[in-house]
Parts: structure tokens; C-alpha cells; sequence
């Protein structure tokens, strides 16, 4: 199976999940920014949670199926016409040989995941325009109609909802939050960080007031996370994403908590939001919490893929 | 040295831990370091995804749910965190009396003309020494890798002379190449790749520091001599 972009959109890419391992020789762990897309979109089409998925930004690429598969896509809120049907974000999908997948505007979230029943090999880099993706295995799946019925959508939607927030962003402080004022850190929780448009995945880097005024120096290099919050000389926050560096000498003053991640990398460039400092155990609740409706999605999405089939 | 070690310890994310040992760039602290780090190895814990060295500090990544699930048994007797710092700090060595670090000794081919070190001579001129003197100085020293980061496989090198220490550029350059050999401070250090850049380039080495299945040549603890070339022989390694 394999499915070609037929038109490019902005920096598609295949991601899997954090690569980690290598990260005291330099390498970046990368993988897809909103790993819960990633997994969802696993589970809707009865993956393995580390199978290979097509990350997209808006606008998306346009896809054609060149055999018949089991497709899903997550992530942003949207909405795709497949031929003449549409489509929606976390439904799974069976498509027909030659169908042509269009993503319709306007979409609520900053980026989509696509996969596809056995998931993409994995190719590195940007993809583009004729890029044919290959897909690890075949789709058996003999269903009627073929000719007609180019698409048929299994008749239920996995609501992710829970797990996204769109105001306010959590944060642990980091070691050098104290280089940060009485007042300074009072000013903090009132202010708005937008993220600017110098944003990739490497980092965020967030447009405020300064937040600090006194000069930090440079310290010595030590390891980074996604999600530490770094302070620039000129006092602005920069937050690491997935392709983040593995080490920095900026002031580390806190780091984006596990669990809203995903919210954070779902966040349009131009969006603004508010930091909510909490301690650690409240950050580490929220991200078992967080893991546990994701595996009750999981296994509700794999009964409902094992219902669906069986009937058929 | 000290008989035993002082250090600090936190959280820098919900999913890592930090322990820094403090003080400036030395070679005692990075021991340690080491030290740490090969007893975190020997001493593997499942969940722990990353052990990254750095100058003065050791930060281990972990997977939050895997060590609650396997180490703790899906308990809340213990933070995650905690349960990590507790580990850790049961592998730092108190006694860093009488221990080695031996590791082998990697020779660098490096080329100083200035056609391909565009700040040589003005790092000559800032020290006001000649060209010639900035090679012997910076040819003369083992440097010690303190380790990796920035690009895959750079490694941070030092301690540079004092007599050729030389800050970064005030503006990165837009393109540094790969193999170029720079200073910044008391650090020297080779780009794997092109990439922009703010050290002081005084070189070019011919060889790959990364190869295509990502092996790098310089890791961390390893000790690095380079070798001037001329530029003749830099082309002709070059196309090797």
C-alpha cells in the first residue's frame, strides 16, 4: 500500500514517537509534536503506538489512496472531502484505491496527523509534491460497492477533547527561576505569551513584555527538555519542542508540565495563552491521569475497530 | 581534590533530573561526571530513556509511566521524581580519590589556512600574536571532550590557552561549514555539519565527524589532539 502527495502543504513530515537514547551524543529525540494525535491516530486504525504517521500543518496536503486502506486523521479539529464525501478528524476511515483526500479550511488546532492501517515507512525530511509514501503492510479488507462507494466512515468519532486547553499552560519552575524579581514573578501570571512566528519545531518562541530585567548571564551548557522554558537575553521566553537542541546555556526558569504538551503544540502561531505555575506531584498526577484515558481510548477504539470488522 | 562531593539535585522537567555537581569548567568536576554516569549505566534502571552528560552536571530522562508501573508498582508511596533523585544519589561515589578515567586519544588533521579559518588572523590580532603562535597553542594541548550537544556528534573540547581564549562573534554567522574548528572561550569544538554559528573559526578538518549511520566520532571523556596539515594536504583528504 502506499498513498502520493499530490499537492504539498507546509512542512509535512513522518514522525514517530520521541526517539530517545541518544541524546548525550546530540541527538535530538524529534517525533511528532502532539503525541497524543500521534497515538490516537495509532489506535483509530489498530496500530502499534510507535507506527510511523503523517504530520501536517494547515494548509495539508492533498493525498491520493493508490490502494484500498484503513485511514484516520487527528489531531486539529477539521474536516477532509474524500471524492465527494466529507470526512472528519478521529473517525476511521475505509477508502477505496484512487481516492483523493482534500482537507478543508478552517481547522481548530495548529496540526494534523494522518495514519494509515499498519503505518508509514519511515523516510526522513520534509516531503514533497509526488513523494510516494509507503506504508508497512497491506490493508485485506474486501469490502462491497467498489466503483460506488469510494468511502465508507465506521459511524463513530473518538472524542479527544479531554485532553486539550487552549488558555492556560502548566509549568513546574526550573532551576533558575529565581533569577526572576518578587515582582517579576507577580507580573508573570498576568501576562499573555504569543507565539511568534519565528515558531518551528525546534522551539516556541513566545512575544511578551519583558519578563525579566536584569541581565542573566550566560551559564554553562546542561541538558534541555521539550518544554523547558528558556530566558533570552533580551528577556523573552523561548519553549523547546520536539526537535529541540539536547543541551542550552540560556536560564532555565521553569518547563511546560508532560501532560499539556499537546495543547501547547496544537497552538496556532499568532495564539496567546497564560503560564499557571504548579509543583511537580500535581504535574506528575495529571500526566498518569492523562495516560489513563488515553488507554481506556485506546481499548475502547481497538473493541470498537474488532466490533466493526467482525460484523462484516 | 576534595574527599568528598558537594552537589545539587532537581527536577528540570516532569520527566528528568538533574544533579550538578557546580563550579566553573574543570576536569576534576567533569571526572565525576563520568564517574556518575558509568555507575548510572552499570546500574540500569527500566524507564530511564537518557543519561546526558554535561560539563559539571548528569540529567536522566525517564519515562514517567514506565517507572511508575515497573519500579513502583503502579504505588504512590513515592513521587516519580523522588524515586529517580533517590537513585541517582545512590550512585554518586563519595570517595573520587584514586579513580581514572581512561579513554583513548583521537588525532584531528586540521588545516589553519586562512582560506578555509576566516577568523584566524583576527584572532591572532586580538591576542596580538602571529598566526603561527595561535597553531602552536592551539596544537599543543590534549583536549578533553566535556561533552556532546548542540549538533549531533559537536563536542564541546577544552581548556583552550589562555593566550588564544577568544569570546563568540557578537552576530552567529549564517553558514559555518562542516569540519570547521572553532573557539569560544575556553572551549574549542568542530561542527559536524553546516549550521549557523558564533565560534571564532581558526580551522578546518578534512575528516567526518558523523557518519551515515550516525556513528560520532568524538563522544564524551574521549581526549583530542590536533595535528596542523597544510592545505594541500587538507584537498587531498578532503576527497577521500
Amino acid at each position: 500500500m502506499s498513498i502520493q502527495i499530490i499537492k504539498a502543504g507546509i512542512l509535512d513530515s513522518l514522525q514517530g514517537l520521541p526517539d530517545t537514547g541518544k541524546q548525550h551524543q546530540g541527538f535530538s529525540p524529534g517525533g511528532s509534536m502532539d503525541t497524543i494525535a500521534h497515538l490516537m491516530a495509532n489506535a483509530l486504525v489498530g496500530n502499534k503506538r510507535d507506527a510511523i504517521v503523517l504530520e501536517m500543518h494547515i494548509p495539508a496536503a492533498v493525498i491520493v489512496f493508490n490502494k484500498e486502506t484503513l485511514f484516520t486523521f487527528t489531531g486539529a479539529l477539521t474536516s477532509a472531502t474524500l471524492d465527494n464525501e466529507t470526512v472528519y478528524s478521529n473517525q476511521p476511515i475505509i477508502v477505496n484505491a484512487g481516492s483523493k483526500l482534500t482537507f478543508n479550511a478552517p481547522a481548530n488546532g495548529a496540526r494534523i496527523y494522518l495514519a494509515v492501517h499498519g503505518g508509514f515507512l519511515f523516510k526522513k525530511g520534509r516531503l514533497q509534491k509526488n513523494d510516494v509514501l509507503l506504508t508497512s503492510q497491506n490493508f485485506n479488507y474486501h469490502f462491497e460497492g467498489v466503483g460506488q462507494l469510494h468511502a465508507l466512515t465506521t459511524g463513530w468519532t473518538a472524542n479527544t477533547g479531554e485532553f486539550y486547553r487552549s488558555n492556560i499552560i502548566r509549568c513546574i519552575q526550573g532551576p533558575n527561576f529565581n533569577v526572576l524579581s518578587q515582582k517579576e514573578i507577580e507580573d508573570f501570571e498576568n501576562k499573555q505569551f504569543e507565539i511568534d512566528l519565528q515558531s518551528n519545531r525546534m522551539g516556541f518562541r513566545l512575544k511578551s513584555d519583558p519578563i525579566c530585567h536584569t541581565i542573566t548571564p550566560e551559564l554553562l551548557s546542561t541538558a534541555v527538555t521539550r518544554g523547558t522554558l528558556q530566558l533570552t537575553p533580551a528577556g523573552q521566553l523561548i519553549v523547546l519542542m520536539a526537535d529541540h537542541q539536547t543541551t542550552g546555556g540560556y536560564p532555565r526558569i521553569g518547563t511546560v508540565i508532560s501532560a499539556d504538551m499537546a495543547s501547547l503544540a496544537q497552538m496556532p502561531i499568532g495564539s496567546s495563552f497564560g503560564i499557571k505555575w504548579i509543583d511537580i506531584q500535581e504535574a506528575e498526577r495529571l500526566l498518569l491521569q492523562q495516560e489513563t484515558n488515553l488507554q481506556q481510548l485506546e481499548n475502547a477504539c481497538k473493541f470498537r475497530l474488532q466490533e466493526y470488522f467482525s460484523e462484516k | 581534590m576534595s574527599a568528598t562531593t558537594s552537589y545539587q539535585i532537581y527536577p528540570i522537567s516532569d520527566q528528568a533530573v538533574t544533579l550538578d555537581f557546580g563550579g566553573p569548567i574543570s576536569l576534576e568536576t567533569n571526572d565525576r561526571v563520568y564517574m556518575l554516569v558509568d555507575a548510572l549505566i552499570k546500574n540500569k534502571l527500566e524507564g530511564v530513556t537518557d543519561i546526558i552528560p554535561a560539563y559539571n552536571s548528569v540529567t536522566v530522562v525517564y519515562d514517567y509511566v514506565t517507572v511508575y508501573k515497573r519500579q513502583l508498582k503502579n504505588e504512590n508511596t513515592i513521587p516519580v521524581y523522588a524515586f529517580i533523585k533517590n537513585w541517582i544519589e545512590n550512585n554518586v561515589n563519595q570517595d573520587v580519590s584514586g579513580i581514572e578515567v581512561l579513554k583513548n586519544e583521537i588525532i584531528i588533521p586540521v588545516c589553519y589556512d586562512k582560506t578555509v579559518a576566516p577568523d584566524i588572523e583576527s584572532v591572532a590580532e586580538q591576542h596580538q600574536i602571529s598566526a603561527q603562535k595561535v597553531i602552536e597553542l592551539h596544537t599543543a594541548k590534549t583536549y578533553r571532550v566535556f561533552m556532546n550537544g548542540f549538533l549531533p556528534g559537536f563536542a564541546y573540547m577544552g581548556i583552550v590557552d589562555p593566550a588564544i581564549q577568544t569570546p563568540r562573534h557578537q552576530n552567529p554567522r549564517p553558514l559555518v561549514q562542516a569540519g570547521s574548528v572553532g573557539i569560544a572561550g575556553v572551549q574549542t569544538g568542530i561542527y559536524p555539519c553546516n549550521s549557523p554559528g558564533g565560534w571564532q573559526i581558526i580551522g578546518k578538518t578534512p575528516l567526518a565527524l558523523i557518519d551515515e549511520n550516525e556513528n560520532i566520532l568524538l563522544t564524551p571523556g574521549s581526549f583530542v589532539k590536533f595535528n596542523a596539515i597544510s592545505l594541500l594536504e587538507f584537498e587531498k583528504l578532503n576527497k577521500q
